[in-house]
């Protein structure tokens, strides 16, 4: 029985051997390129001089605005003092 | 009559009998009387106390305010303080007054109201100042003051009045008199103010100038100039002169003067340097002005909050929270202007007491008086705490945005540097020196200086490449 046994194995790996060699012989094809004069015709693109001047740094808007007002100064311009001598009526 | 003359003739006439001796003091008339023996015995304070206590009482006879209104110590600031109770002034009748005396009522008149935020009303009683007395240049300064606190501010008028002022001044038969040549510093001052305005809402670089020479005009050893030198370095800025710009901020910076608007000089002084695009300076200045005073912003406005939420504080207890801050913020509260002329008003009050006596009406009115000041030293405490948390927080946004400007410029200045093929390292017009704790920064293109100098002269060049080198009138 043992003998049968091992046969059978052998042969169904032998089988599958076979199996995976096949595909390979399948797909050698043969392709042919002509070389031949073609006339090809077309033209170049690229940007325009204004798309390629050089990188523009971004420019902010300054925060900080510089503006000071002396206004409350003037106001208060020779102001008389808030008085210690401001009696409620005796 | 001296006050010791009157005392004794009042003592002799009522006995020692505190309750009869609170009842004398208590009509106009003596009041009035008292106001004017306690401005011949120099106690100017309490004079204005009996004053105005006199005022309040009504029903005074006019030639009896009229001598007192003489005796009344003239002054355009703080020494002594004009109540804004004395709007009760303009109601006493001219009848029997003399000349000078209708001066004397209209001008006190006119300041109370303008202090109790009346300038229409103001106006009015000022205007009945007759030229040729002493208080009439005083006058037209404040007419002056009143022109821009109306809605209308009306800037001409204003510039018309001070001038005014200086013109009268000058001629004035009075011209030694303190009042009269404290009219005309103030009225210089007031000038510098108007033509700024004018021209940083116009652009017009000539108002500028103009309010240029007026500060200029400014007597270098007057009280005024110290404001002025501030003022100055805004002018300067504004007109595109960050140079003189930063003299000017050294000039009020100078240790032997307490600015009370040290951080605002700060911030000045790191936009005249991001001018003239040294932005390592302008770096150094704006990280002083953090670290001294921004950093603090936040123990200044709870203690406002504070005050706020405990207003039966006396002026002790409201000193001592303003103690608990970092030393430099405590100085900018206790230097506020409300604060020191209510001290000042308070130490001159207590002075005149101790000197004048303990007589009884006197010590009453003392009393009555000081209670009055000690409440007001506290209010002007708590304004100056909320004025300075409202000042800073302004700077904080300013100087924020400052910096934001400065670090991009920065950047910009060292990768324009490395792509010209400069190594990574800093630009040598992009470093400061290091010096010692000792040294105080005198930042004049890296000069340094460790003691008071009287006087300095520095050259400083901008070194923005050549298309942004400032212009005249360039902020910005």
């Amino acid at each position: 029985m043992k003998p049968l046994f091992a046969l059978l194995v052998l042969a169904s790996t032998c089988a599958a051997a076979r199996a995976q060699e096949a595909p390979a012989a399948e797909t050698t094809r043969t392709k042919f390129y002509d070389f031949g004069e073609l006339d090809v015709t077309g033209a170049k693109v690229k940007p325009s001089a204004e798309w390629v001047s050089a990188r523009q740094r971004a420019v902010f808007d300054r925060l900080f605005a510089l503006r000071r007002s002396l206004l409350p100064e003037l106001q208060q311009t020779a102001r008389p003092a808030e008085a210690p001598a401001a009696p409620e009526a005796p | 009559m001296s006050l010791a003359a009157l005392l004794s003739v009042v003592v002799g006439l009522l006995g020692a009998d505190p309750a009869r001796l609170e009842r004398w003091s208590a009509s106009p008339g003596t009041r009035l009387e008292l106001a004017r023996a306690l401005s011949e015995a120099d106690a100017p304070t309490l004079a204005t106390g009996a004053l105005v206590e006199a005022l309040l009482l009504e029903n005074g006879r006019p030639e009896d305010f009229g001598a007192a209104l003489e005796a009344f110590p003239l002054s355009l600031d703080a020494r002594p303080p004009v109540p804004a109770s004395l709007v009760k002034l303009a109601a006493v009748p001219d009848l029997g007054l003399t000349d000078n005396q209708r001066a004397l009522k209209a001008w006190l008149a006119g300041a109370a109201f303008l202090q109790a935020g009346d300038p229409v009303a103001a106006t009015v009683q000022l205007q009945l100042v007759p030229p040729g007395t002493v208080v009439f240049p005083a006058a037209r300064v404040l007419l002056g003051v009143a022109a821009v606190s109306g809605r209308s501010r009306d800037f001409t008028r204003a510039a018309r009045d001070f001038q005014q002022a200086i013109e009268e001044a000058d001629v004035s038969p009075h011209h030694r008199h303190d009042v009269v040549r404290q009219a005309r510093r103030v009225a210089l001052l007031g000038l510098g103010r108007v033509f700024y305005e004018v021209g940083t809402a116009t652009g017009e670089l000539q108002q500028l100038a103009v309010a240029q020479y007026y500060y200029r005009r400014l007597p270098l050893e007057a009280q005024e100039q110290v404001a002025g030198a501030f003022e100055t370095a805004w002018v300067f800025l504004m007109a595109g002169e960050p140079q003189r710009a930063l003299g000017a901020v050294h000039a009020a910076r100078a240790p032997a003067v307490l600015h009370p608007a040290g951080p605002e000089l700060r911030l000045v002084e790191a936009a005249a340097y991001q001018s003239l695009c040294r932005y390592a300076e302008s770096r150094v200045a704006l990280d002083e002005l953090r670290h001294q005073y921004l950093a603090h912003l936040a123990p200044v406005t709870r203690l406002a909050a504070a005050l706020d939420a405990e207003p039966g504080l006396d002026a002790a207890e409201v000193r001592a929270r303003v103690r608990t801050l970092p030393v430099d913020v405590a100085a900018l509260v206790l230097r506020h202007p409300a604060v020191r002329r209510e001290a000042r008003a308070l130490e001159a009050l207590r002075a005149e007491a101790r000197r004048v006596g303990e007589a009884a009406p006197v010590a009453a009115l003392a009393g009555r008086l000081e209670a009055v000041a000690d409440v007001r030293l506290a209010s002007g405490l708590r304004a100056a705490v909320r004025a300075v948390a409202t000042d800073l927080a302004r700077l904080d946004v300013a100087a924020s945005e400052l910096q934001i400007d400065v670090l991009e410029a920065q950047g910009e200045r060292l990768e324009d540097a490395i792509l010209a093929g400069a190594s990574d390292e800093t630009p040598p017009e992009l470093r400061l020196p290091s010096m010692g704790q000792e040294w105080q920064r005198w930042a004049f293109d890296g000069t340094w200086y460790g003691d008071e100098i009287t006087s300095f002269r520095s050259t400083l060049s901008a070194v923005c490449p050549a298309d942004d080198a400032p212009k005249a009138g360039d902020t910005p």
